[in-house]
């Protein structure tokens, strides 16, 4: 068992590579219990793939995953198998299955992880969608909802077994400003009344910062800056100023690592 | 965490336990519903302040006891319930709903 309690998940000196191409080394993450933790970076910069070493879909090439104090890549599939029953991710598409309609949905993981009799499958449906304000859209099918409410939909689908750290991928991608203040003031009300953990995966600055206690900014293979919104707002680091200020160029560069240009159009091949 | 359990510590009185989840769930289902049906009280009070740790299974469990209650023409009083479930009950729009004792 891990020995901090205080953290959901942490992360210790993991490293993760695709192909010969590093997208971690050596990084170190501590998401705290019960709070909002945002984990900010640009595109590229392998926000997602973290997720998906938390989730245990990858597996480090060094380093530990620590997930509600359990270290993830020693696990047999089977231990993986229910530690995910404990873990919600909000994918970034949303996800639903498009020929099942909303209570099917938000139903799906309590048929398959339970033995739950109909009648408390259906409770606990109407009391998730009710949470999310689409108590009302329970007969619909996904393509009869707009972004948001698709969004809502999968959000309590995500919450279903009541899960301790709900994952959220990029959450306000493609949502008006009312869709996106409503899912905002549901991941504050999920944490703060449920003492569920959540991860924050995002590039939208403002949405994420106005929701987080903790920020964590990765760039360039390392944890480039962590810390309030305020403490990160304000830093000293040239690379964590340029992403929260939001410059094109900088010591994050905006081109990608390439052979010089000049001789890849005129050089000799 | 000790396991689940509900059982009836006096007349009318059925008493939740232990760690309440989708495991447990359809066997403290069950076993309410027996109780409900051979109590002799028109009243029904399901005493929840052994409950070590709930999940939305408890408040499912409260709505079902209700529904057996209201079809055996009883009532059911909710008493001493956790302040973890409380809050879940809010965010699930049910405090309303369920007769929790003030």
């Amino acid at each position: 068992m891990n020995a901090d309690e205080k953290y959901a998940v942490e992360l210790k000196g993991l490293s993760f590579k695709r192909g010969t191409r590093d997208i971690f080394k050596d990084i170190d993450i501590r998401i705290p219990c019960g709070k909002v933790t945002g984990i900010m970076g640009p595109s590229g910069s392998g926000k997602t793939t973290l997720l998906r070493l938390i989730g245990a879909e990858l597996r480090p090439d060094a380093g530990e995953v620590w997930v509600n104090g359990v270290n993830l890549p020693t696990l047999s599939r089977t231990e993986l198998f229910d530690m995910r029953k404990k873990m919600g991710v909000l994918f970034q598409s949303g996800a639903l299955f498009t020929d099942l309609d909303v209570f099917e949905n938000v139903a799906f993981p309590l048929r398959v992880h339970t033995k739950l009799p109909e009648a408390m499958i259906r409770d606990i449906v109407l009391m998730k969608l009710q949470a999310v304000g689409l108590r009302g859209a329970v007969q619909l099918m996904p393509d009869e909802l707009s972004g948001g409410m698709k969004r809502r939909v999968a959000l309590a689908r995500a919450i279903a077994l009541d899960p301790r750290i709900l994952i959220y991928d990029e959450p306000f991608v493609g949502q008006d400003p009312i869709a996106m203040g409503v899912l905002v003031r549901l991941i504050r009300l999920l944490t703060d009344a449920l003492g569920i953990t959540s991860i924050v995966v995002s590039h939208d600055l403002a949405e994420t910062a106005s929701i987080a206690d903790y920020l964590y900014v990765v760039g360039d293979t390392q944890v480039l800056g962590q810390g309030t919104p305020e403490e990160l707002m304000n830093s000293d680091n040239p690379r964590v100023r340029q992403f929260m200020q939001g410059t094109p160029d900088g010591p994050v560069p905006f081109h990608f690592p390439a052979d010089d240009y000049r001789s890849e159009l005129l050089g000799g091949r | 965490m000790s396991q689940a359990s509900i059982e009836s510590l006096s007349p009318g009185v059925l008493c939740l336990c232990g760690d309440i989840d989708f495991t447990s769930g359809p066997s403290l289902r069950e076993q309410g519903g027996k109780l409900i049906a051979a109590s002799q009280s028109t009243q029904v009070v399901v005493n929840c302040a052994k409950i070590e740790r709930s999940s939305s299974v408890g408040l499912s469990l409260l709505l079902a006891f209700m529904r057996d209650a209201q079809a055996a023409g009883k009532s059911i009083l909710v008493r001493d319930m956790p302040k973890e479930l409380h809050e879940l009950a809010r965010v699930s729009g049910l405090l309303d709903i369920l007769p929790i004792e003030a």
